[in-house]
């Protein structure tokens, strides 16, 4: 169980999370950190990493709290960071070697089986500096699975990642899900939608919301309209509305209108997480 | 005594009838408030007591860590260090075992001897090149103790180290009866730590460049001003200097193996060493943003 209470932390004077508190258990699924760039999910993840420390605030997970020992609470933790450079004159399994002997696993299989399962068996030998952004990232990845962490924070995991590598991502961390508290952090909500269980919304270090994803989006049922306009009159009501989605077909656009009242001509729709989120975010007008 | 005398009161006024009936008196008749939601006092109470169970565990090093465990950790930091690296140090240790054996004289074995403290602040430094940067972020949050790691990342080099001087060290002893061996190894081995913490502290600090630059300069530095000093106080140095330089290097020796200023100029390079190793110690046991965590 990962309990955070009234977590604060600031670098300076810029305050980078303001009283955050949640809750996670294994079998919650995967959770996902939905915010803009800046909204604080990179400092929230590595402080869980015990990374940098609160500035404010308790965190336990497993019994363990972070005000004490860290070694028992490290022994858990398979964390990813959001910008990974891995030494490139080193091979993918040389790195996951290493880093997994840190953790105290000694047997290569299972760093040979990581990146198997990630499909880089083939690119195990060879020097990081070869390999591609997205082949980095797996190797990122597959370094954080190593030793089956309880608590797994994945910063950005499918950034730069092709379909099939993104498919592949997805199933390991589902599988993985009933185990372990999966916590990911990501600024694309259609992502968010199909991977995570539960979602934690923040904007300026605060969270907005925390819960099911099919929750946060119930919350913008009877909100969402599409219009469709005439497409010069798009800058005019792009001022008017709340609008979280454009899609221009010829001389006419199609808008995804965020809005409590029923704007003329709008046709209600069932909302989708991007929807829900925006509209936590910034609202209506 | 007087608060053994305080207890015992204490605890005769405790077992007594009459204050444990004030006493049970006094619970009965106190009002305990209610309680609206039982499940969230628990987990109110919960990282209390969670916080509880790890407080006595903050050791920086493991006091019962075996022998295997360090090999082990050891043994990682070694898969660290590249080819390049091993290829250097194989062709210094053959360089010198070659000149140690063939040279004729004392000249080169002793060049290369001296030079031997930069190559292990040089291998320091190389254990903290920038490429191995991007991996800090992982070995900070991963259960080894940064100290730990530090630890384990010098020892190989130091061994590795140590063994070609002491094959030097040997050769030259053998070759000089004369000398007085175990003087040399200690006036040797200040700088070679005084250098090799300096080295380990300009590259967490500053980077590898500055890591390599500050011991070789100030090994180049200080042995410069030293012979500069000396040879203008002893016309016996200078004279052997115009006439026979191997004679005056096989000189010097002796003079280094036999003076006690030598052990004390080591035993300073030891203390400065030591001073840059717990400084070295501080900037990588600090967490990214420079706030104390407890590991």
């Amino acid at each position: 169980m990962l309990t955070v209470r009234n977590l604060s932390k600031a670098y300076g004077k810029e305050p980078a999370l303001h009283n955050v508190s949640l809750s996670a258990a294994p079998g919650d699924g995967l959770i996902a950190l939905l915010g803009a760039n800046g909204s604080g999910k990179s400092t929230l993840l590595r402080v869980l990493a015990t990374a940098i420390p609160p500035d404010t605030g308790d965190i336990s997970f497993a019994g363990y709290s972070y005000a004490g020992d860290l070694r028992p609470v490290r022994q858990l933790i398979g964390y990813l960071p959001q910008a990974l450079e891995l030494p490139g004159t080193l091979s993918a399994f040389k790195v996951l070697h290493y880093l997994a002997r840190l953790k105290g696993v000694h047997d290569r299989v299972e760093s040979l089986k990581l990146l198997d399962t990630l499909g880089l068996s083939t690119l195990a030998d060879k020097p990081l500096s070869q390999l591609s952004s997205g082949q980095l990232r797996m190797v990122g990845i597959a370094q954080a699975l190593i030793g089956s962490p309880r608590l797994l924070l994945l910063d950005e995991c499918l950034r730069g990642l092709d379909t099939h590598e993104r498919e592949r991502v997805i199933r390991l961390l589902r599988t993985r899900g009933t185990e372990t508290v999966t916590l990911f952090s990501s600024h694309v909500p259609a992502e968010v939608e199909r991977m995570a269980a539960r979602v934690i919304v923040l904007a300026h270090g605060s969270v907005l919301f925390a819960g099911e994803v099919s929750a946060l989006i119930a919350q913008a049922a009877g909100c969402v309209y599409e219009l469709r306009i005439d497409a010069r009159d798009l800058s005019r009501l792009m001022q008017q509305l709340t609008v979280s989605r454009i899609q221009r077909q010829g001389d006419q656009a199609i808008l995804r209108v965020l809005s409590s009242c029923p704007p003329t001509d709008g046709v209600l729709v069932s909302a989708t997480l991007e929807d829900a989120y925006l509209l936590r975010v910034i609202g209506t007008r | 005594m007087m608060d053994e005398n305080r207890d015992n009161d204490n605890n005769e006024n405790v077992d007594s009838p009459t204050a444990w009936g004030h006493l049970t008196g006094l619970l009965d008749g106190y009002d305990v408030p209610p309680v609206p939601d039982k499940a969230q006092l628990i987990e109110r109470l919960k990282p209390l007591v969670e916080a509880r169970q790890t407080v006595h565990q903050q050791t920086p090093l493991r006091s019962n860590w075996h022998l295997r465990a360090w090999l082990a950790l050891m043994g990682a930091q070694v898969m660290l260090l590249e080819p390049p690296f091993w290829i250097a140090m194989f062709i210094t240790a053959g360089l010198g075992v070659i000149i140690g054996l063939f040279a004729d004289a004392g000249t080169l074995p002793m060049l290369f001897t001296w030079a031997a403290p930069v190559l292990g602040a040089v291998g320091v430094a190389y254990a903290y090149r920038p490429a191995t940067e991007g991996l800090r972020e992982l070995e900070r949050i991963s259960p080894v103790h940064p100290i730990e790691l530090l630890y384990a990342r010098l020892i190989p080099v130091l061994v590795c180290n140590g063994i070609l001087a002491l094959i030097l060290l040997s050769l030259i002893g053998v070759r000089t009866p004369d000398l007085v061996l175990w003087r040399i190894v200690l006036v040797w081995f200040g700088p070679l730590l005084g250098l090799t913490g300096l080295a380990l502290y300009c590259a967490v600090r500053w980077g590898s460049t500055v890591g390599v630059a500050a011991p070789v300069l100030s090994w180049g530095a200080l042995n410069l001003f030293g012979w500069t000093q000396f040879s203008t106080q002893n016309m016996v140095v200078q004279s052997m200097a115009a006439f026979d330089p191997i004679e005056m290097t096989h000189w010097l020796w002796l003079q280094a193996s036999a003076s006690n200023w030598a052990l004390i100029g080591s035993a300073v390079a030891f203390s400065i060493g030591s001073v840059c190793f717990w400084q070295a110690q501080r900037v990588l046991g600090a967490p990214a943003d420079g706030k104390a965590l407890a590991h």
